[in-house]
């Protein structure tokens, strides 16, 4: 962090001329500059902040009486909205990604209603609160001024577009790439790794295969025409253009061994019954703020921690599972769970100017307790991570472990040894709680009626 | 078809007048100029596009509220 005195201002906030926000004792501000007040007081006056603040779409804020940092042409200085917990574009699922655009639009279209124009379109604008996107950029909205372009128009299409785009042709996985590409995936590449058929798509055709050939073409050139007027229908057209083409899009899940995994159970009805009562009461017994979920599939078990009151994070490295979670929280207006894409074995890094912009999973904002439910064996066997190691990681984690054990004669282990030699020495129950226990006091421990499988609840030393 | 035309006409020349029209005043070049330009080339596509949506879902509307005043008449005799 870059300390001004008593004062950290957040790494990821350099970008913006308008302010920055920063950290004073452990409370989040944000420093509205002399040159974004005319915008601010519009922002304001007019009535877009309210509108768009009552309709769920824009974090709020308290204006504060707060002495301005020195010498950096302070305005006004407001203290936003909170959240709990901090996802990035390349972490979500592809609904996630959709809902978070079609938001973004919606946003665009109420602030023309007010003379705004969003100035920064982005995907790291937006985050999940409540289970729905929110805009957290109070400082992205300047007046509009007939004639201009929108200045957001290729940063919607490389942190929206392509990556949706992207997903719904050629699978999940690409959405990765958004994590190496900070501004968004260059169009070039997103329309070099499209099917041709998508050349027939009015609207992709426009937006990214088109839209990257002129970027293409203009690079070459010494000098542009910046003259031209767009009109007011114009700008309106393009973001209705922009909204068509994000709801067309679909993304079929390819039917996978983890999501299909609940269906098809590798253990008896009764032991998966008995396992839900068992996590009930250890939840009950420990009372969690804030739980991380991890190997949550479709988020079964996330569902009772939230449903306890526990603000959850559901994390998954199948996004056809994190999927089918999403889907299934949004349609029960479920405001505690909080669904994520993310691979244990290699979770996001630290990215950007410095490494220091966005910040790495396991280093944000841990929870009080960790549900690590059939998941253990799936990182110590195909993963090949010691028991040792594992209870490292999780006590870096959490002070409360709810987890399960899935020994060698369990049919899911039996066919997880099926392709690989048993090299697994010590991947056993004595093993594990050995190992467990340096890092660990182990509270209880419950084997499942009509199966092998043994859950454990620990408290960190 | 004269109304269509009215439609169309202006959005589709405005195109054109774009790309044919010479440039008195330039700017520097960046990354974002291709992007710039273009959506100064597709300006009268999307306006001409968001138009016909708009009409279409007029149309629509209109169709969908006949529906069901017609079931409710044949419901009755």
């Amino acid at each position: 962090m870059v300390k001004m005195r008593t004062v950290d201002i957040t790494a990821s906030s350099f970008r913006d001329p308008s302010g920055f926000v920063y950290e004073r004792s452990g409370v989040l501000y944000r420093q509205i500059n002399e040159s974004y007040k005319e915008d601010y007081q519009h922002l304001m006056e007019s009535g877009l902040h309210d509108s768009l603040v009552d309709e769920g779409l824009l974090i709020s804020h308290e204006e504060v009486d707060h002495e301005n940092l020195k010498g950096t042409g302070g305005y006004k200085t407001i203290m936003p909205q909170r959240l709990p917990f901090v996802t990035y574009p390349y972490e979500w699922c592809f609904s996630q990604l959709k809902d978070a655009a079609l938001t973004t639009i919606r946003i665009q279209k109420k602030a023309l209603e007010f003379g705004m124009s969003l100035k920064d379109a982005g995907a790291y604008n937006i985050q999940f609160s409540g289970g729905r996107p929110i805009h957290i950029d109070t400082l992205s909205f300047q007046r509009y001024v007939e004639g201009r372009p929108w200045v957001a128009y290729r940063q919607f299409c490389r942190h929206f577009l392509a990556p949706l785009v992207l997903i719904s042709y050629k699978g999940a996985r690409l959405s990765r790439l958004s994590m190496l590409h900070i501004d968004g995936i260059p169009l070039d590449i997103t329309s070099g790794i499209l099917p041709k058929r998508t050349w027939l798509a009015p609207s992709l055709l426009m937006h990214i295969h088109l839209h990257a050939k002129s970027e293409k073409y203009f690079a070459q050139k010494k000098s542009v025409p910046r003259d031209q007027r767009i009109t007011s229908l114009s700008f309106r057209g393009l973001m209705d253009s922009l909204e068509v083409a994000v709801k067309k899009l679909e993304w079929a899940r390819p039917g996978k061994t983890w999501s299909g995994y609940y269906r098809d159970l590798h253990y008896s009805t009764e032991a998966f019954e008995d396992k839900k009562r068992l996590v009930t009461s250890f939840l009950e017994r420990i009372d969690p703020d804030f739980v991380w979920d991890l190997g949550a599939n479709i988020g079964l078990f996330s569902r009772i921690a939230g449903d306890a009151g526990a603000f959850t994070l559901s994390l998954d490295s199948d996004a056809g599972a994190v999927e089918i979670n999403y889907l299934e929280c949004r349609r029960k207006g479920d405001k505690n769970i909080l669904p994520l894409v993310a691979d244990l074995t290699n979770p996001s890094p630290p990215i950007g100017w410095e490494n220091r912009e966005r910040r790495s999973l396991l280093d944000r904002n841990h929870g009080d307790t960790v549900m690590a439910l059939a998941l253990v064996h799936h990182l110590a066997i195909v993963n090949n991570v010691p028991p040792a190691r594992l209870a490292d990681f999780f006590a870096g984690l959490c002070r409360n472990l709810i987890v399960e054990f899935i020994p060698k004669t369990d049919p899911k282990v039996q066919s997880l040894l099926v392709a690989r030699d048993d090299v697994f020495e010590d991947y056993t129950r004595d093993c594990f709680e050995k190992e467990f226990n340096r890092r660990f006091a182990i509270l209880q421990s419950s084997p499942l009626r009509g199966s092998d499988r043994i859950v454990y609840l620990m408290a960190r030393r | 078809m004269r109304f269509f035309t009215q439609i169309w006409a202006t959005p589709l020349l405005a195109s054109l007048g774009l790309v044919l029209q010479p440039q008195p005043v330039y700017a520097y070049i960046d990354p974002g100029a291709g992007s710039y330009v273009f959506q100064m080339l597709i300006a009268g596509l999307v306006a001409a596009g968001f138009l016909v949506r708009q009409y279409w879902q007029k149309i629509t509307k209109v169709f969908a509220r006949r529906q069901p005043m017609d079931n409710g008449e044949n419901e009755d005799s």
